[in-house]
């Protein structure tokens, strides 16, 4: 007979120490300190850029690589996932919306792949040049009319090529 | 008077093998007033981490190594091994697939996050866990957090008794 599941009381020893009502952070943040914390985010934007940029590199290099058999394809697309992993985590955490949203369709579209075919592998390329269009005009935010219509065609071919 | 959470008490770990990452979640617990942040690159360091210093919830990747997420948090809440099954763990990760989240949700985690992530869902996260803890669940397939968020009133023929 299965075990009977055993409810074990929440543990109090943390919340104990650290809440009290006079000194600390509000547990619903003021608007001053999240203006400050996006400060902070902000601040660190170029040096997440910068790294953007290199796995954007590390990607083009990876598909130069897999196409002239300096790669297997199975290597490239597990590399190529988790950099698109990164640069989908990054992107809108710094401001840059679009560049999540395009780092989350490459992901998708690498996902469960060991294997990329020469089409497949244009769509891919488009998406990592359309990140380094944004990045380049520094497009932050969701862009605008033009910029999204662009990510619901790639959108589009991700689903088509997948 | 409103609660609040003084962040000087509370010790965490950061493990993230992105280095960029790791520092900007130190900058915004820096900016909450916490003293104490440790940073692993690897879970094999977290462990040393947990084992060696007082450490109160721990903030981590999915895309972790040697021991990716899932395995990690399982073995901080049924190794036998573990420093303290029932530390809060707050995970932070941009990998969102629905089999991921719900494979580290049944290992045990506190809180899944999303990267993309912007400040005020993580620190809703960490209002969670620390000024919020849930009730833990010891049964035979899992042990962790209660997994179920909401209690919705149900008085029809199946209600379980008890608590």
């Amino acid at each position: 007979m299965a075990r009977k599941a055993q409810i074990i009381p929440p543990r109090s020893d943390l919340k104990r120490k650290a809440v009290n009502q006079t000194k600390g952070v509000d547990l619903t943040l003021p608007p001053q300190l999240v203006a400050k914390l996006e400060a902070v985010v902000h601040r660190s934007r170029d040096k997440f850029v910068v790294d953007i940029t290199k796995r954007l590199t590390t990607i083009r290099q990876a598909c130069d690589s897999v196409e002239q058999n300096g790669m297997t394809m199975a290597e490239f697309t597990r590399e190529a996932r988790a950099e698109s992993l990164e640069i989908k985590g990054a992107g809108g955490t710094i401001g840059y919306q679009l560049i999540s949203e395009i780092g989350h369709l490459m992901e998708v579209f690498l996902r469960e792949k060991t294997a990329l075919s020469a089409v497949q592998m244009q769509v891919f390329r488009l998406a990592v040049d359309a990140i380094f269009v944004v990045l380049a005009q520094r497009i932050t935010d969701d862009g605008a009319t033009l910029e999204q219509q662009v990510v619901e065609s790639l959108s589009v071919a991700v689903r088509k090529y997948r | 008077m409103a609660e609040k959470i003084d962040f000087s008490t509370v010790n965490f770990l950061v493990v993230d093998k992105n280095p960029l990452s790791a520092e900007l979640v130190w900058d915004i617990l820096v900016m909450l007033g916490t003293q104490i942040i440790r940073i692993a690159r690897t879970t094999d360091r977290a462990l040393q981490f947990l084992r060696s210093e007082d450490i109160d919830v721990i903030i981590t990747e999915y895309l972790t190594e040697p021991e990716n997420g899932i395995e990690f948090v399982d073995r901080l809440r049924n190794g036998i091994d573990s420093p303290d099954r029932q530390i809060p763990i707050i995970m932070l990760t941009a990998n969102s697939e629905p089999a991921i989240v719900a494979a580290v949700r049944d290992a045990g985690v506190s809180e899944f996050l999303t990267k993309p992530f912007n400040v005020e869902g993580l620190y809703r996260g960490l209002v969670s866990v620390i000024a919020r803890p849930r009730s833990y669940v010891n049964a035979e397939d899992y042990f962790g957090p209660d997994r179920r968020r909401r209690q919705a009133p149900y008085d029809g023929p199946d209600r379980r008794s008890g608590s």
